[in-house]
Formats: C-alpha cells, structure tokens, sequence
C-alpha cells in the first residue's frame, strides 16, 4: 500500500513549474512568501517552453509609442490571440509586458540579441509589430536559478493529483512523489494555491501520426489535470469548447510555424495569401493565422497540399531564421532535416493543420490573476479568459499584492506543525 | 523513438533522467552504468536530453511516420510550364 510520506508546508503552493509556474513563484518569493513548487518534470525543461521561444508578445513604449492602446487593438482584433481575450486583462497584460522583457533580460535570457528590440513574425505587412523576438532556449534553467536564488522550493517529480479546500478556501494539495522507483503520497499544506499547469493535449486522436500520441508541437505532458482538478475544487471555467488547431510540418509536429520564413505556396507555386509574395523576415507569412483551416481546405478542395517554400531568402535571412528555430526550440527537428538532406533553400516542407487542443482556456482569472475559489489563482496556458502564450504566462504570474504571505494560524494548527520555520525554507515533517 | 544512449559516452550522470520533461527514462543508479528509455514511444524529440547531457552521448531517432513531407522547390510552378519546355 502506498505511504503518505512527507508533509510539506508553505504560504504558496505553485502547482506546474514551466514559466508560468516558475514566474508566479519568483513574484510571490520576492514578496516574502515561503513558496513550493511542485513539478511533475524537472523546472530546468518542463512544459512547453522547455526547450526555448522566439516571440514574445508585449508592449514597449520606446519602440511602439506612448499609446498601449495601439497594440491592445492588434491583439483583441488583428492578432490570432485575440479570440477569447478579456479586453482589460489584455491592458493589464500588455502594461506590464515591458517589465517582464526586462526582467528576463536582466537574468540572462538574450530579448534583443540582435542588439536592439526586433519585433518579426506573426505580422501583417504595413501593421504595427507587437512580437518580441528573442532566445529563449535558456529560459527554464534561468528562471529556476532565479527562483531557488530567491527562496523558492521547487520540488521536482512531484504531481500535484488533487487540490484540497478547508472551510470553504484554499488549503493545499495532495502530490505523488514519483522522484523515487517507489512512489509515495505527500500532503502540501498552502493557504494559496497558484495553478501554471499549462495548456492541454492528447484530447483528440493525433492527426498527423495517429498511432503516435506523442508527436506534439506543445508539452505531451501537459494533459489537464490541473483544470480538471480545479473543476474538482469548484472553480469556474471557460471557453472550454473552443479548442484550437496548432499547423506546422507534415508529419513532424512541431511548434515554430511563424519562424519559418517563407511563402505558403501551391504546387503551382501561387502564394496562398495576398501577404507576401517573396519571404519577408519581418513579417513572415501570417496567412496560416489568417486563414487557420488553410492547409486542411486546400487539401479538401484540391488546390493543395500547400508548401512552405523559403527557398528565395537571402543567406542573411537564412541564417536569421535558423537561429530562430534553434532559440524556439526546434533543434530536433533541424538535426532530423540535417540526417535526411531537407533543405529549406532547396525544398519547400509541406505543411498541415494539427488535432485539436486547447490553449488559453481553462480557469476564468480577475487582473490579479484570481479564481473563483478564494486562494486559487491561475496562470499561463491554463487560463480561459486571456492568452498570450510565452508572454502571457511571463506577465500573468506578476499579481503579487493579491497572494497572502503569511499562513493564517488556523491552517497551521488543522496540520499539526512545527511552528517555527525558516524564512528561507520549508517545515517538512514526516509521518 | 527510444532516445539512444551512447554507453562508451556516457558516464552514468542520470541528467537524462532527470531533466527530461516526458520522463521517457528510468535509472537505477545501484544496478545501472546508464540510464535506459523505457518509454521510447513517448519522446517527444524535444532535443533537451542530447542538448543536457555532459558527454554528448545522446541523439535521437525520429520515427519513419513522423517524416517531413518535402519538394523541390523547383517544382512549384504551374504545370503548363512543365510540360510545353518553356
């Protein structure tokens, strides 16, 4: 029979350890909380973001004026983000985004490796940029040095499998410690509890390799326990039934589609969109995003399959958008092209629409990033009412005037604690 | 697929094991040199294990189902063209 082995206590629980997780847990820190991370992975490479991103959606007034507004009506009405966007959560998001740019600069993380803030990808020609191109192929090591550096307590191999409520609030969660080859169950004691679980897949059979769950553009460890959980606990959820469809290379599904930069072609070789007709690196080919059934509509309507075709970039250009994918991420799949000669100067990669998944839906947050259940908060992908993928889950975690610091003393006693602890750690007691 | 270890590389650190965020590896550091992927079907070829590990002693394997679907870029033309010798 499993052991209930370790009990743990802190004033903030942060369930998920990818940058959400991690960023709420540095917030919190930095606000004097003792705060645990439980994480089902490791932090250094967990979720989504493991092995880097290359955008970043935010706002900076030395580059895109004094008016935030300017880029609220790119995001809420041009931007393929905007769909289920709660239109002051966006304003809160995008007047913080700048912080954050800094912040992760400050850590290490390259935001302008070029030297100066470049906004490309994802864009239409002629229209204000708003995605911040940057290296983040370090990003989750950083932060988790940024986060034990300020106290926090990250605990990895450690899935949260039930949340806990006590008189009617917040009071913890129950983890399965899987660190060790016998696995055993812990209690996390946290008056606060701070979900960064991520998006959601492996809902829908795969659609390009359906005998192979596996092949993900997104974290195949992202598979919504925490919103099911939060279901459990009685939060309210939303937008649940608008699942979105990732695309990008047949049959390797990988995310990076916007760092390709090229033209979406025909085989007869005519642009699929009126955007581009010659790659553009500033722009690359937003038709995908515009048109999000594309490549599923040209195939069912015989015009297609529809390429990606880069073979006119310049060697500068080229360059530039190899270094893109490797700071996305996409290192697999450039050392697989390398082994079977794809060249994207030479060969233009089909593309196709991927099953669908949901990102950016799930708990429904006020501009603290609070839940419907009192000590409940939610961040990144998981959040139902806002989404702005790296950038939202940077930004979404900076709510720390609405966590409590300190653990109420009728949470204490419930658990039968050592009353004393360390400001830099956590009481452990075993049972 | 499995991720493949080199064992005369690898020096039974278990980063691997550690870090990899679909926990495709087990390591039993009393009975084992080097880790082993168990769930190879679940490698999401993410790439952070060969970038992680110290030696160098990994790669991956990308299965034949998962191949990226390619032409010359030559051919995107209309097939009028193709076909007349223009």
């Amino acid at each position: 029979m499993m052991e209930t082995k370790n009990v743990y206590e802190a004033d903030v629980l942060v369930v998920g350890g990818g940058v959400a997780g991690l960023m709420a847990a540095i917030a919190a820190a930095e606000k004097g909380a003792r705060v645990l991370v439980a994480e089902k992975a490791d932090s250094r490479r967990s979720g989504s973001g493991a092995a880097g991103n290359d955008h970043f959606r935010c706002y900076i007034p030395e580059c895109h004026g004094p008016d935030v507004e300017r880029i609220v009506y790119e995001v809420l009405h041009f931007s393929q983000v905007g769909q289920c966007h709660d239109p002051h959560l966006t304003r809160v998001f995008l007047r913080r985004s700048e912080e954050i740019v800094r912040k992760w600069e400050s850590w290490g993380i390259p935001m302008r490796p070029t030297g100066q803030w470049e906004f490309t990808g994802h864009a239409y020609p002629g229209r204000v940029r708003s995605g911040l191109k940057y290296d983040g192929k370090k990003q989750k090591a950083i932060m988790t040095r940024e986060a034990k550096k300020r106290g926090v307590t990250i605990l990895n191999h450690m899935p949260v499998i039930e949340l806990l409520k006590k008189d009617g609030r917040m009071a913890g969660a129950v983890a399965l410690d899987v660190s060790a080859e016998e696995p055993s169950l812990c209690v996390i004691a946290a008056p606060s509890v701070i979900l960064g679980t991520g998006c959601t897949t492996r809902l829908y059979n795969n659609m390009a390799t359906p005998g192979w769950m596996f092949n993900l553009a997104y974290c195949p460890s992202n598979a919504g326990g925490g919103i099911a959980q939060a279901w459990r606990i009685g939060a309210k959820l939303v937008n649940l039934e608008m699942t979105s469809r990732h695309a990008g290379p047949k049959y390797f599904q990988r995310c990076g589609k916007g760092t390709w930069i090229g033209v979406l072609r025909y085989p007869d070789g005519s642009p699929l969109g009126p955007f581009v007709d010659k790659p553009d690196r500033a722009c690359g080919d937003i038709t995908s995003d515009v048109w999000n059934s594309s490549f599923t509509d040209v195939m069912k309507n015989g015009r297609g399959p529809a390429y990606m075709d880069c073979s006119g970039l310049t060697p500068e250009d080229y360059d530039y958008m190899m270094w893109g994918m490797d700071s996305e991420g996409l290192k697999g799949m450039l050392n697989y092209m390398d082994e079977a000669g794809i060249d994207p100067r030479r060969h233009a990669v089909e593309f196709m629409q991927y099953e669908p998944f949901l990102i950016g839906k799930g708990l429904e947050i006020d501009e603290h990033g609070r839940c419907s259940v009192p000590g409940l908060y939610a961040a990144g992908d998981m959040v139902g009412n806002f989404r702005a993928d790296i950038g939202g889950a940077g930004s979404r975690a900076n709510m720390p005037e609405a966590i409590s610091v300190k653990t109420p003393p009728s949470v204490t006693r419930s658990y039968a604690l050592c009353p004393m602890w360390p400001k830099s750690g956590l009481c452990v007691k075993k049972s | 697929m499995p991720p493949i270890i080199d064992p005369e590389k690898c020096t039974g650190c278990g980063t691997c094991a550690q870090i990899c965020p679909v926990q495709v590896f087990r390591f039993h550091r009393a009975e084992e040199k080097t880790p082993r992927p168990v769930f190879g079907e679940e490698c999401w070829h993410c790439n952070c294990c060969v970038e992680d590990c110290p030696a160098g002693a990994i790669r991956l394997r990308v299965p034949v189902p998962y191949m990226m679907v390619h032409v010359d870029a030559d051919t995107l033309k209309p097939a009028r063209s193709r076909h007349d010798g223009n």
